[in-house]
């Protein structure tokens, strides 16, 4: 079923709430992340 | 061999048990065949805890009764999978997405397997969730240990160590706590297939599985994840109870809270919680009763103990006011000071509104000093799927006052407002044994809506990045645990990279014997020392090591009725003396200056400051002293 204009702008809303949260949530643990990479030899 | 055996019967004792206690309740979950021998292994492990309890007062935690304990549940279980009602095997439809995450459930398995197959490293474990039951085997009883927060404590899941440690040793220990970490997954699965496909449920397990304090917790010897099993089974219980009038399920819904209340003091929080939801309805008495007498009947043993010897079935939360006065261990004054200390460093915010709404948004992303938030905290997930339950409640608001996921949504939030409002500690990790009913309502309200294709995408996406972040924390958690299993790694060398003063341990346990007893302030050091010791923190009253103590023969004198003749005391590594930053230091300092404490042996070791991210950057030395005797005293402060 194609979706209507409502769920495609409820989609964008919940979007940008998963791609913020998840930019927040990395650029607060950067430090534990980038130990994480270090050891997997990825930066 | 006899570990992975003795392992085995525990879990067929298990699962053997609560299927006759589901046997004789008539109640079988046909079609669900995780859910109900799920459901069964986690009752019949707050059922082995109970007959533990009885066993451990009689005096019989001797290698006999215990096994024979288990075997009687290994027969059980034999009875009960011949005669059990034909639950169904039905496999799930293997498309893409539902391989690619048993692949990943297969990865998750392999990384647990390799922490269970290490020594136990984890320091509380060492501290006391080991400790106690190898005391208790030790003594072959239960018996009081007069310490707040890691001795008078509800231990029914400390008590269910037991038989695995006695009957096949350390390594059978570890593999216990692998396999009853996965219940509460294999629970939430079995729920989760009630509403959804084998993808979300299999999704569900894999959040909760790869959760960073479940990660953290659940291979170790905590017990929240082990506790999440029991909530679980509660709220499906007391949902089921509501749904179909049946007292039957009431009983099994009591039982889950009353384990949960017998394995932490949270647990009375959700007894509560969950005892509020099973009184909403048209039966609400008989519901109430039925629910109240099988979750005392199932919890309240250890609080019923604690009363017994303190005065105070809550120790020490209610001394104050009810405990008893004449105890060599513990005072009103003593309580009073205890209590101010430790609420202040477990509940870094204040109870407001705003910080009630607020909390799970600081534990998501560390701020406000919160307990726990950061490496061992609940991931992103729960934030992010948000949202969608909003959408989906939206959406469905005409059916959402008939769904189990209202009550499951009920009971885990009236549970989270008395733990905000009452609790004794804000640390996240506490809010594990309810994840599991979070993520049902979360993941099944998110597939409600996921005919809808771009909230099915987003929501796709929110998943995929949760499980990559999470699973990668999980890897690194058990890197060392794979290196160690790769290079065959011998346990003294494991335990001197992954344990403070293993060195010192070593020394200990090859010079001392069982009539000495150790003052240690690394209480880690326990598990593995076999020589009596004492640790010496703010949680015992009877030896005062507060930085203003500066009376040397008091303290001297409180060490010898403790039954102290040894002490491990980190020491600076440019010289003797104490280490500065140990709080014990002035009243300490003053002893060695007396000449009381005399010097047996210095030992050294990483100085370990995270074990999973491999931080070490300097070595750590510890001394090791004699308590002389009190002719010591006579010669003054030198």
């Amino acid at each position: 079923v194609k979706p209507s204009l409502l769920q495609n702008t409820v989609a964008i809303v919940l979007g940008c709430w998963v791609v913020a949260v998840l930019i927040l949530y990395v650029l607060q643990y950067r430090s534990i992340i980038g130990i994480i990479a270090r050891k997997f030899g990825l930066s | 061999m006899i570990a992975a055996a003795t392992t085995l019967a525990q879990v067929l004792c298990c699962i053997g048990l609560g299927a006759a206690l589901m046997s004789a309740l008539r109640l079988s979950i046909s079609g669900n065949p995780v859910l109900h021998w799920s459901v069964a292994f986690t009752v019949g492990h707050g059922i082995l805890g109970w007959l533990l309890f009885i066993i451990g007062m009689a005096g019989l935690f001797t290698p006999g009764p215990v096994a024979v304990l288990l075997a009687a549940g290994v027969a059980l279980f034999i009875l009960t999978w011949r005669t059990a009602p034909r639950v169904g095997l039905a496999v799930p439809q293997a498309d893409a997405v539902t391989l690619i995450l048993l692949a990943l459930l297969a990865v998750v398995v392999f990384l647990d397997a390799m922490e269970a197959l290490a020594p136990a490293a984890d320091a509380d474990s060492l501290a006391y969730h080991f400790d106690l039951p190898k005391q208790f085997i030790g003594a072959g009883r239960i018996f009081f240990i007069g310490v707040p927060l890691e001795g008078a404590v509800p231990l029914l899941t400390h008590i269910g160590y037991v038989p695995v440690l006695m009957l096949g040793g350390e390594e059978s220990l570890t593999l216990w706590t692998m396999i009853s970490g996965w219940s509460a997954a294999a629970v939430l699965y079995g729920v989760c297939r009630i509403h959804t496909g084998a993808a979300m449920a299999l999704v569900a397990a894999l959040l909760f599985l790869t959760t960073p304090a479940v990660v953290y917790g659940a291979g170790s010897g905590q017990v929240e994840a082990r506790i999440a099993g029991f909530a679980m089974v509660a709220a499906w219980s007391t949902a089921e109870a509501i749904r179909t009038g049946n007292l039957r399920y009431a009983v099994l819904g009591g039982m889950g809270a009353g384990f949960f209340m017998a394995s932490k003091y949270t647990g009375a929080l959700f007894c509560a919680a969950a005892g509020a939801m099973i009184m909403m309805q048209k039966r609400w008495l008989a519901m109430g009763l039925v629910f109240g007498i099988s979750g005392l009947a199932a919890g309240a043993q250890w609080y019923g103990w604690n009363w017994l010897h303190t005065g105070d079935p809550f120790f020490p939360v209610l001394f104050d006011w009810i405990g008893r006065e004449n105890l060599d261990f513990w005072s009103k004054d003593y309580n009073a000071y205890f209590k101010d200390v430790y609420f202040a460093a477990e509940n870094p915010l204040a109870k407001t509104v705003i910080n009630f709404l607020l909390l799970p948004v600081y534990a998501t992303f560390n701020l406000m000093n919160m307990v726990d938030a950061g490496r061992v905290g609940l991931g992103p997930f729960p934030l992010l799927a948000a949202p969608f339950a909003v959408v989906a409640a939206v959406r469905l608001r005409r059916r959402i006052a008939a769904s189990p996921l209202f009550i499951y949504l009920l009971i885990a939030g009236l549970f989270y407002a008395v733990w905000f409002v009452i609790g004794g500690s804000m640390r996240v990790r506490h809010l594990v044994p309810v994840l599991p009913i979070l993520l049902v309502v979360l993941c099944v309200a998110a597939a409600r809506i996921s005919d809808v294709r771009p909230y099915r995408l987003v929501f796709a996406l929110a998943v995929a990045a949760t499980l990559a972040l999470q699973t990668a924390g999980h890897a690194v958690f058990a890197r060392q645990y794979i290196t160690a299993a790769l290079t065959g790694e011998s346990k003294d060398a494991f335990l001197y990279h992954n344990l403070r003063g293993y060195n010192a341990i070593r020394w200990v346990n090859e010079n001392l014997d069982r009539n000495d007893k150790v003052l240690v302030f690394i209480r880690e050091l326990r598990f593995y020392m076999q020589v009596p010791s004492f640790f010496a923190g703010i949680v015992q009253a009877q030896v005062g090591l507060d930085p203003e103590r500066n009376d040397p023969e008091t303290l001297y004198r409180e060490l010898r009725t403790a039954g102290v003749t040894h002490a491990i005391l980190n020491r600076p590594a440019d010289g003797p003396g104490v280490d500065v930053n140990a709080p014990y230091q002035p009243p300490i300092n003053i002893l060695l200056g007396t000449g009381c404490l005399q010097l047996l042996h210095r030992a050294e070791g990483p100085a370990i400051t995270s074990r999973t991210l491999g931080t070490v950057e300097q070595q750590e030395y510890f001394d090791i002293y004699a308590l002389r005797d009190e002719t010591c005293l006579q010669g003054g402060v030198q």
